[in-house]
């Protein structure tokens, strides 16, 4: 007789923790000295500090779930003063999409006061617990903390679980507050390797590194179909892997504090950040993600959302669409140059950008190219699209905005980036383009964008692209005045405009109601000016300069004072605020570009005067030509004339050369606050 | 039978017929007269809303709204955001897009309308949500149409009308229609109203329409009015209104009052131990005053102000025991925990609802929901004694300009009645400035500074005072109008009476304060406060000049100029007086010093427009003066 034996197999699967790990603090085990403590030595000014902050990610196992993600938190503040008492608010943000979610366990939140000596302790209520959708894939949990007073200290505890070992959690040991200890312990299994990252400038005190084993057990249910009586077996099966353990430490983290001109703060604030690099689980098949720049390059050209968009057999769809457009500019243009900027300007022109980043195109780029509108993904690959057609070798350059981060050359990641821009190669030149606003040029990419380097997507080319243009921010004015008797000062001023000057005043020219406007914004912002006609010329050629000039009379800039009068002669163009004003810095400062600023003044002075006093010239340079400065003034007969020139030949100054450069433009504004004095003749 | 059957089906071909020609052609752009162009970035095709209200506690409002957006600057107008609470619900959003020849180009689907909490920064935990949509379309000009509706479940509020509610907006139709049945009824207040104003009945309903036609854009001028106090606006309010099963009556200030007192009622019990903690506090304090500031500083060290917006529509605060259990709340809840605590000790106080921030225009004659915002009253001997509950660093009694100035409902037990709050004048409103600046030949110069502030220039200065150290110098270094210098020290001090004020010391090295030419040193007299802003003045003024707050600046600053310098030129005296404020500068010379006195008077008021050139020229004249420079000639020897 056949025996049918159905067997009914039920996986169990837990981890063992082959060795307790040792935590920095306990819940509830509240310091009483911390508790009186009533200013941070380390930091007098501190409104609050993290006493000790403690993350723990590990794996779990399921059979239903497979790996899922754990990471606990336990974090400790101290309330000195009533400006810190927001930190008794926390929030926590959770990701949820149609493959997952991240789930949040108890919330263990407790404030503590001392009273009379004695140590009183509060738990959070359930009633101060919210939960809050944010948008379609985020919710927000969120609470608040009983009885927080200047004083206490609050603490909480929680567990994540998430479905998505792919986002390894990232650790920050800086906050705006002082930070005396922060820990964060990572157990990852040899299925998962992640690409690590440090951040900021701060080092980590403890960064131990210990290889081990981890166990998953797996419990099987047998029961035979036939002998009903018979009781159900189980058996268990125990897989080991190797698994490594990484605690890493700071201690005394000053609080962080942001600065001018700095390109980001995510750029310099001290944190940890993984990327998922490869996953081998067992029994499949390895899965490579990033982990050399090869690889990256391999991915985006492998990508259906963005290779397959533009180039190669695998098109994701057909490319027809734009035939029409591209047969349209061979036949009006037969020169290679003007093929390109009318690609550009087509798609400039055609396309409007969403306000989104990202690199990535969303459903397709025909369906953005029909609907005339797309994120910097779509936008771009039309472009390049377009000029590939053209027969333009053309390929996309990848980069991180200055909001989002510099790129790590060392840590080849594609998390990085969130913004794609085209790079056509033509006569052994580079040329970078960005349709994603109708006043941007070739080779000069919006200031956001200039940030490091950019890298070249190509299966031939890759490598790193300059993003910085050489063209530095271009002004040159001149104007020819003169002066009458009673102080007013009338004749005409002309300006031209070029790079990213020009870009700034088409933009401001833009968002003005109308020109009468513009104007008067003009006229506002200038006290004492009248414009009396105007002229804009190349609004709208973007490859010549912005030519504004003006008819102007100028009054209240003269000061009479019996038979003299005296004036600053560079009017409005006169530096007065130093943009720099903290007294040291511990950031680089970064301007994007270059600066070149020209203003050459012409004064006819009313008859009857003479020059009694007028500043002396000025040369100024930094080391290596970084920056220079020079004043010039002559006088011949009845006219004065004064040439200004302000350079910035460099884009990124070190904290080191902040004092040098705070002091040049001191001195600039200490020779534009000059005056020069007239005085009637005596006969 | 049949017959009808055909006649209807008919009828609805020949209205979809109709419907499609329609489509087919809308929202033209060459429909719309140029006058209405002048000044606008967008103008507003139709808008109309009909409210219809179905009882006490349920009603709907259906609005269609189109605009045409002009240009670039304009793509703002074009966002679709409504907000909307658990009392409310947004139904049917049909969204269309149609180019400036008037065709259809995109029929928005309702995947692509965002549905978002609608938090603001501040607040912890509130009920309100909303719907967007941002339209990305790249010719202009374009006209975006939405229709949707709004279904209450329990409402304050009835809508307003305000069919001008931006600048740069010209509009060519907007009407409001409200449907009220006659058992119910409502009440309305019209304002600036040149309309056509219809009303028609039905049996048991009557329906009011407001129409306004091409009403031209509105530039945005300094010192105007709000746009609510000259352009048209209708508000509406309930009768009677029901809000999860709270019934109340709003035809008057008192029945409105009744109904918050309701909510309130009960929720001032404290336990007991409280009880005996503020009576032990205040034990040896003779004066009612007195021991409400007690009171005041305990409440002020034990909680903190979270923004939680729950029950009631978020008009019941939670209970005076749970505030005195957890240590923070919202407005609502920590002025009743005020309450509560002073009720515990006998002490007559009435919590108050206020609209709160610089839009503090209550109409008193048309009682209705218009606060925002929960604040004490506490009538004492002489005086009364306002009493922000929110913040933990505010002095006892101060209200500052979020609170000032304004009618608020008392919540009394005998309903609600009106009462203005603290008024701060010129005279309070205070920022006095003495220095003594030491000159040196290189135009360098030691600076000692004492600048007092006090009534509304104190409270927009406690920002400073609550930040640390660290964080002040900083401010300082960027703040201060002065370029090229160094702290070298300073401090800063409070006093927190009820007319508190607070003081501020520096100690500075000014590195080039005078610019040097040759054997010419030139000095700015006034030292740290000059005024830069012209209003501007190239369009002819039609509206009323608004100056919202007074206050008096004094400036007395000394200077030594240096050895072997003298003095060659003092600017004048300059002395005006107009109705909108006053300013004088003078110049005294006394051995090696240089006495400069500035004293500037701002009158608070409401001026006609033609007065406006007088108001420009006053502003010219006091830039101008603050310009003034001392000059100084080395001696020739």
């Amino acid at each position: 007789m056949k025996k049918v034996l159905f067997t009914l197999v039920m996986l169990v699967g837990f981890i063992f923790n082959s060795e307790a790990q040792k935590v920095p603090m306990k819940f509830g085990k509240i310091d009483k000295a911390n508790l009186a403590m009533t200013e941070y030595a380390k930091d007098t000014t501190a409104a609050a500090i993290i006493l000790c902050d403690y993350g723990w990610s590990y794996f779990n196992y399921t059979d239903n779930a497979g790996f899922q993600l754990m990471f606990e938190r336990h974090c400790r503040i101290k309330i000195l003063d009533k400006n810190g008492l927001n930190w008794a608010d926390v929030s926590i943000p959770l990701y949820n999409n149609s493959f997952g979610k991240e789930k949040i366990g108890v919330i263990k939140a407790c404030t503590y006061n001392l009273e009379n000596g004695k140590i009183v302790k509060e738990k959070l209520s359930s009633k101060a617990k919210f939960k809050e959708k944010t948008s379609d894939n985020w919710t927000s949990t969120k609470f608040t903390f009983p009885n927080v007073k200047e004083g206490s200290i609050i603490e909480f505890k929680y567990t994540i679980t998430s479905d998505f070992p792919r986002y390894f959690r990232d650790w920050q040991f800086q906050y705006s507050i002082p930070v005396v200890w922060s820990e964060y312990l990572t157990e990852i299994p040899e299925y998962y390797q992640y690409n690590k990252r440090l951040k900021g400038y701060n080092q980590l005190t403890i960064n131990n590194v210990k290889e081990g084993l981890g166990k998953i057990i797996s419990t099987t249910k047998n029961r035979s179909k036939e002998f009903k009586a018979q009781p159900t077996t189980f058996s268990r099966e125990t897989h080991t892997y190797d698994k490594t353990t990484t605690r890493m430490v700071m201690q005394d983290v000053p609080a962080f504090e942001s600065e001018a001109y700095m390109t980001s703060t995510g750029n310099f604030i001290s944190k940890i950040e993984y990327e998922l690099a490869v996953r081998r689980l067992p029994g499949r098949l390895t899965e490579n993600y990033t982990r050399t720049w090869e690889g990256v390059n391999k991915r985006y050209l492998d990508s259906e959302s963005f290779g397959h968009q533009y180039k190669g057999k695998l098109l994701v769809a057909g490319t027809d669409y734009v035939n029409e457009e591209v047969e349209k500019i061979k036949a009006n243009h037969a020169k290679p140059k003007a093929r390109i900027i009318a690609a550009f300007e087509f798609v400039k022109n055609h396309m409007k950008w969403d306000g989104n980043h990202g690199e990535y195109v969303r459903k397709s780029l025909r369906k953005s190219y029909m609907e005339q509108t797309g994120n910097v993904g779509e936008i771009n690959l039309i472009l390049i699209l377009i000029l590939q057609k053209l027969g333009f070798d053309t390929e996309p350059v990848l980069l991180s905005t200055r909001g989002n981060g510099i790129i790590p050359p060392t840590h080849p990641s594609s998390g990085i980036f969130n913004y794609v821009v085209a790079c056509v190669s033509y006569g052994g030149s580079q040329f970078l383009l960005d349709a994603t606003d109708p006043l941007h040029v070739v080779n000069m990419l919006p200031f956001k964008c200039l940030n490091g380097r950019g890298r070249l997507i190509s299966k031939e080319k890759a490598g790193w692209v300059n993003l910085y243009t050489n063209k530095p921010k271009s002004t040159v004015s001149m104007h020819d005045l003169k002066i009458s008797e009673d102080g007013i000062i009338t004749g005409t001023s002309k300006n031209s405009r070029k790079n990213y000057a020009a870009l700034a005043f088409r933009k401001s020219y833009e968002s003005a109601t109308n020109e009468e406007e513009f104007i008067n914004e003009i006229e506002e912002s200038n006290n004492g000016l009248e414009v009396i006609s105007c002229k804009f010329e190349n609004m709208t050629e973007l490859y010549k300069p912005v030519k504004d000039s003006y008819e102007v009379k100028i009054s209240d800039q003269i000061e009479m004072m019996g038979d003299m009068m005296f004036f600053t002669p560079l009017l409005y163009d006169q530096m007065e605020e130093n943009p720099f004003k903290l007294e040291n810095r511990t950031y680089p400062v970064d301007y994007g570009y270059k600066t070149e600023e020209s203003n050459i003044y012409k004064f006819t002075i009313p008859e009857g005067y003479v020059v009694d006093e007028k500043p002396d010239g000025l040369a100024m340079t930094l080391p290596g030509d970084a920056a220079k400065y020079t004043y010039n003034i002559s006088v011949v007969g009845n006219v004065i004339q004064i040439k200004s020139k302000f350079e910035i030949n460099k884009t990124e100054f070190l904290p080191t050369d902040y004092p040098r450069l705070k002091k040049f433009y001191n001195q600039i504004i200490a020779k534009h606050a000059e005056k020069i004095v007239l005085k009637k003749k005596t006969i | 039978m049949k017959k009808t059957i055909f006649i209807l089906f008919l009828f609805s071909i020949l209205f979809s017929e109709s419907d499609l020609l329609a489509a087919k052609k809308k929202y033209m752009v060459s429909e719309i007269p140029e006058i209405l162009k002048v000044n606008a970035k967008a103008v507003v095709r139709v808008d109309e809303t009909v409210f219809t209200i179905n009882s006490i506690g349920r009603a709907s409002k259906k609005i269609k709204y189109a605009i045409t957006i002009l240009k670039k600057n304009g793509d703002g107008f074009a966002v679709f955001r409504k907000y909307y609470t658990k009392l409310s619900r947004i139904a049917n959003i049909s969204i269309n897009i149609y180019d400036k020849e008037g065709s259809l180009i995109k029929k928005v689907k309702s995947s692509d309308i965002k549905d978002y909490s609608a938090n603001s920064g501040y607040s912890l935990y509130a009920e309100n949500r909303l719907k967007y949509y941002k339209p990305v379309i790249n010719s202009y000009p374009y006209t975006i149409e939405y229709e949707y509706s709004l279904i209450y479940d329990g409402l304050l509020n009835y809508p307003v009308w305000q069919p001008i509610d931006a600048y740069n907006l010209s509009v060519m139709q907007s009407s409001f229609q409200v449907n009220v049945p006659d058992k119910i009824g409502f009440r309305y207040k019209e304002s600036k109203i040149d309309v056509e104003i219809k009303s028609s009945e039905k049996k048991n309903e009557k329906t009011y329409t407001w129409i306004l036609r091409d009403f031209e854009a509105i530039k945005s001028k300094s010192f105007s009015p709000y746009l609510y106090e000259y352009t048209p606006i209708v508000y509406t309010a309930p009768k009677k209104f029901e809000i999860e099963g709270y019934v109340g009556n709003m035809q008057n200030w008192k029945s409105f009052g009744t109904w918050i007192y309701g909510l309130n009622s009960g929720l001032d019990e404290l336990p007991s131990e409280t009880f005996e903690k503020l009576k032990n506090l205040t034990a040896n304090d003779s004066s009612t005053i007195e021991k409400v500031k007690k009171v005041y500083q305990y409440m002020q060290n034990k909680t903190r102000y979270v923004s939680i917006q729950l029950g009631i529509g978020s008009w019941q605060p939670f209970s005076a025991a749970t505030v005195d259990e957890v240590g923070y709340g919202d407005c609502k809840a920590l002025s009743n925990y005020m309450f509560a605590m002073l009720k515990s000790l006998d002490i007559k106080s009435y919590y108050a609802l206020v609209r709160a921030g610089s839009n503090k225009k209550i109409r008193k004659e048309f009682p209705s929901n218009q606060f925002t915002h929960a604040i004490l009253c506490v009538p004492v001997e002489k005086d009364t004694v306002w009493l922000e509950c929110t913040s933990q660093s505010i002095p006892f009694g101060f209200l500052g300009d979020f609170t000032d100035d304004r009618d608020v409902l008392l919540i009394t037990e005998n309903g609600g009645k009106i009462a203005h709050t603290k008024i701060y004048k010129q005279e309070d409103n205070i920022q006095f400035c003495k220095a003594l600046v030491k000159l040196d030949k290189l135009g360098k110069g030691k600076a000692n500074i004492m600048i007092n502030y006090g009534g509304l220039q104190y409270d927009d200065f406690r920002s400073f005072l609550n930040t640390s150290r660290e964080d002040q110098r900083k401010e300082l270094n960027e703040d201060l109008d002065l370029s090229n210098f160094e702290i070298l020290d300073f401090d800063c001090s409070e006093d927190e009476s009820i007319m508190p004020s607070a003081e501020l010391s520096l100690e500075l090295q000014l590195n080039k304060y005078a610019s040097v030419s040759g054997k010419r040193l030139f000095v700015s007299l006034n030292l740290m406060n000059k005024s830069s802003f012209i209003p501007e003045n190239k369009d002819e003024r039609n509206i009323d000049i608004c100056i919202r707050v007074a206050y008096h600046d004094a400036d007395t600053i000394i200077y030594c100029i240096p050895e072997n310098f003298k003095i060659e030129y003092t600017p004048e005296d300059v002395n005006l007086k107009t109705e909108f404020g006053e300013y004088s500068a003078s110049v005294k010379i006394m051995n090696d010093t240089v006495v400069y006195m500035r004293n500037k008077k701002m009158h608070k008021g409401q001026y006609s427009p033609e007065k406006y050139k007088e108001l420009v020229e006053f502003y010219k004249k006091m830039v101008k003066a603050d310009k003034a420079k001392l000059v100084l000639k080395k001696k020739e020897i």
